[in-house]
């Protein structure tokens, strides 16, 4: 008796998905370069059309007439080619995703069709065989068939974004090739983007909405968003990390180029040199994340620009720059700078970023990690330093607010997925973070204070929304930050208001502290050792790791401070030998 | 503590920023190279080939105290009997000035994976072996891991992202040839 | 009915300046646009491409040739007053003498 095996049939190559994205993306960079140049010659012919040439009379006001005419016509044209230029580097990065996809699929073909010949040789060479050897070719046979249907769908699927790509990048030419698109005040705008922005909501309405709203868009809408309106969508609180990533890299390059060329001709303005900086500081930054490998492996998490916000401030600026991606990472960190920090030091902080990182997976669960350098409020400027004054807890109290909201933003994200979340403030930040915990329920599941100078409204680690058992402080015993803020029987109300709060290494606060002394410490308070918590091999960086990769419980702990009736504050601390590398206290990477 | 005691840790101060950070840096940097070709050429006459030894680059210290240290990593294949290469090594760098620390006295230490910490002058040198787990993947089971820093390594730096601009002094350490 | 005439011998050669400077930039913006890079865009995309930078190469020149009109008819504006000028000066000379 014979019986019929049914092996489904071959699949056909597929064609790569046409075009080279780097020479995309020079395309890209010519047309920006040509809008900057647009740009600059319209605000130029508005300048020239200006009476101001000690010129008047009828000939004067014809030629002003005329030439005020020609100006404003030109002036949309600058904005509509750095549209189409946007739009090209958004095809191109989608192309790249898309010819990765492609070779993931080639080979999901090779590798079926290598099982499907396994299969004819076994079938073939069957001869008289037991129902259950035909029962077990048959049960490959189907396999192999739901097999093929899945990859014929990834097909199917690949092609009609392909598809969607291109036409997207030959809609940008079309809608923007004649006089009257270049001079429209939405030239360059899809037809797509025109749609989907009227149904964005407003950020008040807050960051659960503004997810809803991205979810209901289809990848072409999203990918034509993100073209025409990142300025919008860079911030946008709700939105994944990978879209605001998008859009700010399209702002930073389009930033760089104006202001690059500006430099170059010698037309830059005195109030756009700080803008510059901030933008530089931003690149290299982003590229020292997206090129970190960590030390001795080959784990290569990537960056993410998650804000950019170079005018912030009066010139400070904001931004955020994540190692690893946040929008589906394990374990997620958000770091928060103190005093003095501002946007031009965001490289220092990556660095830290990628310390972070590196300790956290360090002997860690295999949890995929994403820790986050937040300086998203306005750090004092470090009187502290300068004239001895301690800064007041105003900017605390107003960046807690926008640190609860930008946790927010992340939370609404990825609400179907949340991540474990741990906030960490250094010296002010960590005021910052207090207020943000105590005051705006903060949605984090773990917070560490490092070097702090005071936890502002709270008196015990119970008052933060995360709860007193979440709450871990390192402290080292030379910090002289740290000496501000209040023990217990010394309070800040007493001395005019110095200090931020309690200190939250001290026994009444509660919190569990962990090890984080250094072998460089200084013989008494210094400000070096308010600043050695992020430091490679110590035993700062060892616990913090724990605690972002979710194992808190795991940390060294450290004994707390505390203020007897009769004398001084006192740190255990103190007197312990510091230690560095050793593995299970201060050891956070592999030694290459 | 008195308003009085916290005048008295203002005057504390902080450690100065060089007038030229990046020559304080290169200057670190070309001891703990010397000191990475040194620990090659020990390696070499322990029996242990296929060394590679990276410079690195790395902040220290935070803003408002920003700075910068460098120091060496590097990776050498010892094979299944990592003890007895750590044994050789040790034979090595006794013989070339190191000194053992007690760094490790407190650390539960498998025999079958010898760690140690040796100094000379100012130099540190950290000897590890059978790798470790990062991100649940195990690195390095077949290898030693020596990293050499240096005392006072950290260099400060002005603020406004100065480590971009030392990024450069990385570099793969090539053995005296 | 102006306000009368004010003219600032400075002028036309600060505009004319100026203005050619406008009409280098246009140049060099269609130098850009002719020779942008094409190579990596998808076969669809090549003739759709080439149509736009075309068209922005005729709004370059455009833009560069009234820039050219605009410097040259100011260099001629300030040619104008001067002449204006000197021949008003020479016929008040050929007048003789004062005033009544």
């Amino acid at each position: 008796m014979t019986t019929t095996i049914n092996i489904p049939a071959v699949i056909d190559p597929v064609d790569r998905p046409e075009g080279d994205p780097a020479g995309s993306e020079s395309l890209a960079t010519s047309l920006l370069s040509g809008a900057v140049r647009l740009t600059e010659f319209s605000e130029e012919a508005l300048l020239l059309a200006e009476s101001k040439w000690y010129w008047a009379g009828k000939a004067a006001e014809a030629y002003g007439d005329h030439a005020k005419n020609f100006a404003q016509r030109h002036q949309p044209m600058g904005e509509t080619l750095k549209r189409v230029a946007r739009g090209v580097d958004v095809f191109a990065d989608q192309l790249r995703t898309l010819q990765s996809d492609h070779t993931t699929i080639s080979s999901d073909i090779t590798s079926y069709h290598r099982e499907r010949a396994d299969l004819i040789t076994d079938v073939n060479l069957a001869g008289e065989v037991a129902e259950a050897e035909i029962a077990a070719l048959q049960e490959r046979a189907r396999a192999l068939t739901n097999r093929r249907a899945g990859i014929t769908t990834d097909i199917t699927d690949l092609q009609r974004r392909v598809t969607e790509n291109e036409q997207f990048l030959v809609q940008l030419f079309t809608g923007a090739d004649t006089a009257a698109e270049a001079s429209s005040p939405t030239g360059g705008i899809s037809a797509l983007a025109l749609g989907a922005i009227g149904r964005k909501p407003s950020a008040a309405d807050g960051p659960k909405a503004m997810n809803a709203w991205w979810n209901s868009l289809t990848e072409a809408e999203r990918d034509a968003l993100i073209a025409a309106y990142p300025d919008q969508l860079g911030s946008a609180d709700g939105l994944p990390a990978s879209a605001r990533d998008a859009a700010n890299r399209l702002r930073l390059d389009a930033d760089l180029a104006e202001l690059e060329m500006k430099e170059r001709d010698g037309t830059l303005l005195p109030e756009e040199k700080q803008r510059l900086a901030n933008a530089r500081a931003t690149r290299t930054a982003l590229e020292h994340a997206d090129g970190y490998v960590v030390p001795g492996t080959d784990d290569r998490p990537g960056g993410q620009l998650w804000l950019y916000d170079p005018d912030a401030f009066g010139g400070d600026g904001r931004v955020a720059i994540a190692v690893g991606d946040l929008d589906t990472a394990d374990d997620v960190s958000v770091q928060v700078p103190g005093i003095r920090t501002e946007m031009d030091d965001a490289p220092g902080g990556v660095d830290e970023a990628t310390r972070l990182y590196e300790s956290a997976r360090f002997n860690g669960d295999g949890s995929s990690v994403a820790t986050m350098f937040w300086l998203g409020y306005d750090t004092p400027a470090g009187d502290l330093l300068e004239w001895g004054e301690v800064p007041s807890e105003d900017r605390a109290a107003d960046g807690g607010a926008r640190l609860a909201a930008a946790v927010d933003g992340l939370r609404a994200s990825r609400a179907h997925d949340p991540a474990h979340m741990t906030a960490i403030g250094h010296s002010y930040g960590s005021t910052t973070t207090s207020y943000a915990a105590t005051d705006h329920g903060l949605a984090v599941d773990d917070i560490a204070l490092i070097g702090s100078p005071g936890t502002g409204p709270a008196d015990h680690a119970s008052d933060f929304s995360v709860g007193a058992d979440h709450v871990y402080d390192g402290r080292n015993s030379r910090d002289f930050v740290a000496f501000l803020g209040d023990e217990g029987w010394v309070r800040k109300d007493q001395f005019f208001d110095t200090g931020l709060g309690m200190d939250p290494s001290s026994e009444d606060f509660g919190a569990h502290r962990f090890q984080a002394e250094s072998p460089q410490r200084g013989w008494g308070p210094n400000f070096d050792d308010h600043s050695r918590y992020y430091d490679r091999d110590s035993e700062s960086l060892y616990n913090l790791g724990r605690i972002v990769d979710g194992h808190g419980d795991d940390t060294n702990s450290a004994s707390q401070s505390y203020d007897p009736w009769w004398g001084d504050p006192i740190d255990p601390e103190w007197d312990r030998d510091p230690t560095s590398q050793v593995p299970g206290q201060s050891q956070t990477g592999l030694a290459p | 503590m008195g308003a009085v005691g916290i005048l008295a840790l203002l005057l504390g101060g902080c450690s100065v920023t060089p007038a030229d950070p990046r020559a304080e840096l290169e200057a670190r940097a070309a001891t703990i190279d010397s000191a990475a070709q040194d620990v090659l050429d020990s390696l070499h006459a322990a029996g242990v080939d296929e060394a590679t030894a990276k410079g690195h680059v790395d902040g220290c210290q935070s803003e408002p105290a920003p700075g910068v240290s460098y120091r060496a990593g590097i990776a050498a294949k010892a094979g299944s009997d990592l003890a007895s290469a750590f044994d050789a090594l040790v034979q090595q760098l006794d013989a070339s000035g190191w000194k053992p620390t007690d760094a490790y006295r407190d650390v539960k230490i498998d025999p079958a994976k010898p760690m140690g910490r040796f100094t000379r002058d100012d130099v540190t040198l950290d000897v590890k072996t059978g790798g470790g787990s990062v991100g649940g993947k195990w690195y390095g089971a077949d290898e030693m891991q020596l990293g050499i820093t240096i005392k006072d390594g950290c260099v400060r730096v002005p603020d406004g992202g100065y480590i971009g601009q030392v990024r450069d002094l990385e570099k793969d350490i090539l053995p005296r040839s | 009915m102006t306000d009368g005439v004010t003219y600032n011998p400075v002028m036309p050669g600060e505009l004319d300046r100026r203005w050619s400077s406008q009409a280098a930039q246009m140049s060099a913006l269609m130098k850009s646009l002719s020779s942008a890079p094409i190579g990596g865009l998808p076969s669809v995309a090549v003739g759709p491409a080439r149509t736009f930078l075309a068209s922005w190469e005729k709004i370059a020149l455009q833009a560069k040739t009234s820039s050219e009109v605009y410097a040259d008819e100011l260099r001629e504006t300030g040619v104008s007053y001067e002449n204006l000028d000197a021949e008003v000066a020479r016929r008040m000379a050929a007048l003789g003498g004062g005033a009544g």
